[in-house]
């Protein structure tokens, strides 16, 4: 927790912008850790940039006067992030050929690089934008639903739905059984995920 | 956090960056913060909601290491930044927008645009879905890649066909196939032949179908939010530039991305004078240039205009039939011999001397002028009466229900009795054309029975449970494989 409140140091900005330089030093490493995974460091490099300069130009529209300017410094990044969007996508499938290409080249394939899995970059991959945005919020960005809702601007049950929906769709198309937990429904039980055999 | 959850969080996507690299990148984003500071105190910006040229950060590289090997590999579309000196676009409902080097295309592209421009605005729209029917398209699309096979290295290009159903109010259906991939070179074909096969093509791997529903405001596309009727965008190129720029690209404008966003409109059903605009704003975009007749994936012959190369050599292409201006293909080629260590795949070392930067340095610097290393083609188009029908007649299936599992729990009953009705999420009913849901009653056997229920995949169930003297009620969402519900 820091001294300081974003949002109070967000307000003292607008009268002595040098300020804005505390956010950028308290939030800087974990922005450029989550666009270099989304998008690679070379754009990353450019869109943290673009990140942060958006956010001070863009100050006077923060809204979230009693918590962390996390969620609305993510939602800018995933704007940009979104002009990547093919490049994101081809980026994965990349990955996912990469990984086929060393299990296919490696003496015993289960010894291969196991944080390549091929078959989930693919999934992931061929995920809609939207639904990529919150899966990879809540998983990368580490954000909590309520987090989600405030840097995309959706309501709370849009980012559960959507989060929902984007891991049943990986989750069949890798082969693991449904994750139920924090399914929309109320009452739904979570189920023990089991991996099928790998394709 | 699930199993899930925890699979994504453990991908290795990115090469770790190293502490003299980000310090690097903290100086140099800290230069652009007190840049814009600068702007500010100098009163060189107006008020919030202008939109500048996008810039390119100027950073030191570092060279990293491990997967960064493999990452180097990837190739990363970086939007041109086009030029010029850029003027202001007085947009209704939003202001002034800064649009970099408007009037500065090319020419021959103007001409070529502005002629198609003349055809698309006497064309009546043929394909505009009524509030029962769907807009059906469909495209192939694809990549030069690399697979290994036998210890052989073979370069291909990989693809895969998707159909779209979209209903008026933006929700419909996707279908993706399975891939297929194609050798890229008579070598890799030699080879491939060589070693067994009999053909140049086959099923790619690891690809499978997708069937898969999405509701209003969730489209499978960046294009889904763009209005392409006659009270949506403007009909004006200069106002249109102004509107895309303001409400799609934000502060990361470039031909390229504006091209992206034109393409939305033009495979749509937009009306005439929407096309038209659109056209003619094509044409005015920084750098624009013709590049005279190309032939697509497909072996149609159309006229191609293009984006700038971008850093890497890579350019961002569009082919559209001539006679109607309808576009046929979006390519990215390998325009120049500016490879700059951009490949779109990982090359296998040739030896076992041959290392893997080697390697890479090789077929960068040997990947054709001309090579297409992505492709996306706009295979045919047209009105539908429902998400299973195809244009011209002719049906694909409707997409499977998806069997639940309900454990119904209740006391002090021998049976129980579960109403149940089924509708689809936002407006409440069935979709046209979609797929039917169990409705009516259920007989559970006994305390603690178990039913089975099918319903369609993103549906909103509503259960009512009678058992005897105990009524309840419960509502939910089903969605695909989301397991075991217990109402009670």
């Amino acid at each position: 927790m820091h001294t300081e409140e974003d949002a109070t140091v967000i307000a003292d900005s607008l009268s002595d912008p040098t300020r804005f330089e505390v956010l950028l030093e308290r939030h800087f490493v974990r922005m450029l850790d989550y666009l270099t995974r989304r998008v690679g460091s070379q754009v990353a490099a450019d869109l943290v940039a673009d990140t942060f300069e958006r956010a001070f130009r863009n100050r006077s529209r923060f809204a979230n006067a009693d918590g962390s300017a996390l969620p609305w410094l993510y939602g800018i990044a995933g704007n940009l992030v979104r002009m990547h969007r093919r490049t994101e996508a081809r980026r994965l499938r990349a990955l996912a050929r990469e990984a086929r290409s060393q299990r296919s080249a490696a003496p015993d394939p289960s010894a291969a690089d196991g944080a390549l899995d091929p078959v989930l970059l693919e999934a992931l991959a061929g995920l809609t934008q939207p639904l990529r945005e919150v899966l990879l919020l809540h998983a990368w960005g580490e954000l909590s639903n309520e987090e989600i809702s405030v840097a995309l601007g959706l309501s709370p049950e849009a980012v559960r739905t959507r989060l929902h929906r984007a891991r049943n769709r990986v989750a069949a198309q890798i082969g693991l059984a449904s994750p139920a937990a924090e399914a929309p429904t109320a009452g739904v039980e979570p189920q023990t995920p089991e991996r099928k055999e790998a394709m | 956090m699930t199993e899930l959850d925890e699979m994504i969080r453990s991908l290795a996507t990115s090469e770790e960056v190293d502490d003299l690299r980000r310090e690097q990148l903290r100086r140099a984003t800290r230069a652009r913060l007190y840049s814009a500071i600068r702007e500010e105190r100098h009163g060189r910006l107006p008020a919030a909601g202008r939109w500048r040229i996008r810039r390119r950060l100027v950073v030191p590289s570092g060279i990293a290491v491990g997967i960064a090997a493999a990452l180097a590999a990837v190739l990363f579309l970086v939007p041109s930044s086009g030029g010029g000196s850029g003027s202001g676009v007085n947009v209704p409902g939003i202001g002034n927008v800064h649009v970099p080097g408007l009037g500065t295309g090319q020419a021959q592209a103007k001409a070529v645009l502005a002629h198609i421009a003349h055809i698309a605005a006497t064309t009546p729209a043929s394909s505009v879905p009524s509030a029962n029917q769907f807009l059906y398209t469909q495209w192939i699309d694809g990549y030069t890649g690399n697979e290994v096979h036998d210890g052989h290295n073979y370069r291909l290009t990989n693809g895969m066909t998707e159909q779209d159903w979209e209903a008026p109010n933006g929700s419909g259906r996707q279908l993706t196939s399975a891939g297929f991939f194609h050798l890229l070179t008579p070598g890799d074909n030699a080879q491939w032949v060589a070693a067994g096969s009999a053909n140049d093509s086959g099923a790619a791997p690891g690809g499978g179908i997708m069937d898969s529903a999405y509701p209003k405001g969730d489209p499978p596309n960046n294009c889904g939010m763009l209005p392409t009727g006659p009270a949506g965008l403007s009909t004006d190129p200069k106002l249109l530039l102004g509107q895309i720029v303001a409400r799609y690209e934000k502060g990361s404008y470039s031909t390229e991305a504006t091209l992206d966003k034109a393409l939305c409109i033009l495979e749509t059903s937009a009306y005439p004078p929407l096309r038209a605009a659109t056209y003619r704003m094509i044409g005015e975009l920084p750098g624009i240039e013709s590049l005279g007749t190309m032939t697509d994936t497909l072996g149609r012959i159309g006229t191609a205009v293009a984006a700038p190369p971008d850093p890497t050599g890579e350019q961002y292409v569009v082919i559209l039939d001539p006679t109607t201006g309808m576009p046929l293909e979006q390519e990215d080629i390998q325009a120049n011999n500016n490879h700059n260590h951009q490949l779109y795949f990982t090359p296998a070392p040739k030896t076992e001397q041959q290392t893997q930067e080697d390697a890479t340095l090789e077929a960068q610097q040997t990947l054709a002028v001309g090579t297409v290393v992505d492709y996306r083609v706009f295979v045919k188009s047209g009105v539908v009466d429902s998400d299973t029908a195809l244009p011209g007649g002719g049906s694909v299936p409707s997409k499977p229900g998806i069997t639940h599992q309900y454990t119904i729990t209740c006391a002090n009953v021998g049976s129980t009795t579960v109403g149940m009705t089924c509708t689809m999420p936002g407006a409440g009913t069935l979709q046209p054309g979609g797929v039917t849901c169990t409705t009516g009653t259920l007989t559970v056997p006994g305390v603690g029975g178990t039913t089975q229920v099918v319903c369609p995949d993103d549906t909103t169930t509503t259960e009512t449970t009678t058992a005897g003297a105990t009524t309840d009620t419960s509502t939910g969402t089903v969605t695909a494989g989301a397991g075991v519900a217990t109402t009670g």
